[in-house]
C-alpha cells in the first residue's frame, strides 16, 4: 500500500565550479538543500564600533587624531542563480529560515563526513519572480560568521 | 480520577488519527475537572437539589459553595444547605429537572490546581521529565495546558544527519512525549494519574487556514488505501533537486500509524523525455527509526541518462519479532506519586486564575 505521495526529484549534475551547498530547515521542519555554483561575490563589510580622540599635547610626536577602539568585520557572500519558477516555493523558505548551514568541505564530505557552518540570510525584501516567466534570477546575501578583531 | 481529557492536539485524517503536531504552534490539552458525577439536578420548593452518583463526596460540607455544571454545560453556583444520602440541597433557585452533569467542590477543595508533568521519550524508550506545568481551572472547571512551550525547547536547528543510512530518526527534528496530571488542593496527597497516550511533535510551524490547524495530519502517513491525499514529505519544493555528489535527503514523518509494517522506499527513474528507465527500485527502511521525523536517502546510483526520479513509501508485511508498543514502556519510577508542592500554585494563565479567584473566598 502506498503511504506517501510520489515525490518527483530533479537530478542535476553540476561541474565542480565554485560550489556553495546550503541546507536549511523550512517552516514544516523538513531539511532542504540547494547548490549555488559558478559565481559568487565575496564581501567584507566593516564598521567602526567605537573610537576616541585624545587631547594632543605634543604635536611633534602625535601619531594621529582619532583612534579606533574596535572595528566590526562582517564577511558575507552574495550568491546568484537562475532557477525554475517551480523551485521558488522551496527556495524562498531559505530566505526566512533561521537554520541555514553551508557545507564547508564539498570535495571531501563523503570521506571525512560533512562539516557545516551556520550562515544567516541578510534580511531584505526579496522580489521572487514575475508571473509570466519560466525562470527567474535569484540573488541572496548570506552573512558569514563575523571576524573576531582586536580591541584596544 | 475526576479529571477528564476533553481536548488534545490530534485530528482525524480520513478516519485515522494523527497524533503529530507542530511544536512551534500552541499544542493545547484541555482537562475538565469533575469532582463528582451527578445523576440529575431537580427541584424541591424551588430550590435546586443535586443527586450525585454514589454517596455525596466528603468534600461537600453544608455552607460550602459548589459549582454544578449541567448536562448541557450550563454552570450554576450554589451554596449547600443540607446533605442527605446522595442528595445535595442548595439555595439555588430552580424549578426544572436536568439530567447528568457534575459537581465541582470549590470550597471543599480549596486552592485547587493541576500539575501536568511532561515526559520526553527517547528512541530507546527512556523517559525524561521536561518540566511541570501548574495551572488553575476556569469557572467551568476546565484547565488549559499548552505543552508546546516546553517541547519547543527540544527542537534542533542543525543538520546532524551523516547521510550514511537509508532512513534515520533525528531526535529534535521531532519527538514524542507523554503527560500525566496530578490534582492538588489544600489537604490533598497529590496522586498522579496514569500517563496519557503517547503523542508526537515535529519542529514545525503551521500557517493560517491550513487544513488540520496545528496538527501535521497532511504529512502523517496512514495505512489507508482510500486516502486521496497521501502523506506529504516535509518540503515546500514542488520538485526537490538532487545535486549529484552532494548530500540529499527528504524529511518525512515515520508515524505511529504505520504500526509494525515493514516500510519500503520505492524509486522510479525517468529520462529527459519522461520515459521510465528500468523497473522500480525497492529498499526496506530501518524499522527501528520509527516514531520520529526521519530523513530518507534516495538510491543515488543513477545512470547519466536519469533526469528525474519519483520517490515514495509503501507498506508491506508485518515486521516479525517486534511488538509495536507505541512507546508504552515506562521506566521505573515514572509512576511514583508527585509530591505536593508546598509553594502556592502559580498559574501560567493569569486570566483563568483571575476568573476562579472571583469564586473563592
Amino acid at each position: 500500500m502506498i503511504v506517501t505521495e510520489k515525490k518527483r526529484i530533479k537530478i542535476r549534475s553540476i561541474c565542480n565550479n565554485n560550489p556553495v551547498f546550503f541546507t536549511w530547515f523550512d517552516s514544516k521542519g523538513g531539511l532542504n538543500q540547494w547548490l549555488f555554483y559558478k559565481t559568487q561575490t565575496e564581501v567584507l563589510t566593516t564598521a567602526v564600533n567605537n573610537d576616541f580622540e585624545p587631547r594632543i599635547t605634543d604635536l611633534e610626536t602625535a601619531r594621529g587624531h582619532v583612534f579606533d577602539l574596535s572595528i566590526d568585520a562582517q564577511p558575507s557572500m552574495v550568491v546568484f542563480a537562475n532557477v525554475d519558477i517551480e523551485d521558488i516555493e522551496g527556495l524562498k523558505t531559505m530566505f526566512h529560515s533561521n537554520s541555514v548551514e553551508v557545507l564547508m568541505n564539498p570535495a571531501t564530505w563523503e570521506v571525512d563526513g560533512a562539516i557545516w557552518q551556520s550562515y544567516r540570510v541578510n534580511p531584505k525584501s526579496f522580489q521572487l519572480y514575475n508571473t509570466d516567466e519560466y525562470t527567474t534570477d535569484v540573488e541572496v546575501t548570506l552573512l558569514k560568521p563575523y571576524i573576531n578583531t582586536l580591541q584596544r | 480520577m475526576s479529571l477528564v481529557l476533553i481536548q488534545e492536539p490530534k485530528v482525524s485524517v480520513n478516519g485515522h488519527f494523527s497524533n503529530w503536531s507542530a511544536v512551534q504552534m500552541p499544542m493545547v490539552f484541555k482537562f475538565q475537572r469533575q469532582d463528582q458525577q451527578a445523576q440529575m439536578q431537580y427541584s424541591i420548593n424551588n430550590n435546586a437539589v443535586i443527586k450525585t452518583v454514589g454517596n455525596v463526596s466528603q468534600y461537600a460540607v453544608v455552607g460550602d459553595r459548589i459549582i454544578y455544571v449541567s448536562g448541557y454545560g450550563v454552570r450554576y453556583l450554589f451554596t449547600i444547605t443540607n446533605i442527605q444520602g446522595n442528595n445535595i440541597f442548595t439555595n439555588g433557585i430552580s424549578s426544572t429537572m436536568v439530567n447528568g452533569g457534575y459537581v465541582i467542590y470549590i470550597d471543599g477543595k480549596k486552592n485547587y490546581y493541576i500539575n501536568t508533568e511532561l515526559f520526553d521519550i527517547s528512541q530507546n524508550n527512556q523517559y525524561t521529565s521536561v518540566g511541570i506545568i501548574e495551572v488553575k481551572t476556569d469557572t467551568l472547571g476546565i484547565a488549559t495546558i499548552n505543552v508546546s512551550e516546553w517541547l519547543s525547547s527540544l527542537g534542533l536547528f542543525s543538520n546532524t544527519f551523516d547521510y550514511d543510512q537509508i532512513n534515520k530518526a533525528i531526535k529534535g527534528e521531532g519527538g514524542r512525549y507523554q503527560i500525566r496530571t496530578t490534582e492538588l488542593f489544600t489537604g490533598s496527597n497529590g496522586v498522579a494519574s496514569t500517563l496519557q497516550g503517547v503523542r508526537y511533535w515535529t519542529n514545525s510551524a503551521k500557517q493560517i487556514q491550513e487544513v488540520y490547524g496545528v496538527n501535521m495530519g497532511d504529512y502523517v502517513p496512514t495505512l489507508d488505501d482510500t486516502r486521496l491525499n497521501r502523506a506529504k514529505f516535509l518540503t515546500d519544493f514542488v520538485k526537490p533537486t538532487y545535486f549529484v555528489g552532494f548530500p540529499f535527503s527528504l524529511s518525512f514523518i515515520y508515524s505511529d500509524n504505520l504500526l509494525n509494517k515493514q516500510i519500503s522506499r520505492k524509486q522510479d527513474s525517468f529520462d529527459i523525455n519522461g520515459s521510465q528507465i528500468g523497473g522500480t527500485d525497492s529498499a526496506n527502511l530501518d524499522y527501528a527509526q520509527r516514531f520520529f521525523v526521519n530523513r530518507l536517502m534516495i538510491n543515488n546510483a543513477l545512470t547519466s541518462s536519469v533526469n528525474e526520479i519519483d520517490v515514495w513509501l509503501e507498506s508491506g508485511d508485518d515486521v516479525l519479532g517486534d511488538e509495536v508498543s507505541g512507546g508504552g514502556y515506562v521506566a521505573p519510577g515514572v509512576f511514583e506519586p508527585v509530591q505536593p508542592s508546598p509553594a502556592p500554585p502559580k498559574s501560567p494563565n493569569a486570566h483563568q486564575h483571575q476568573i476562579l479567584s472571583e469564586l473563592q473566598p
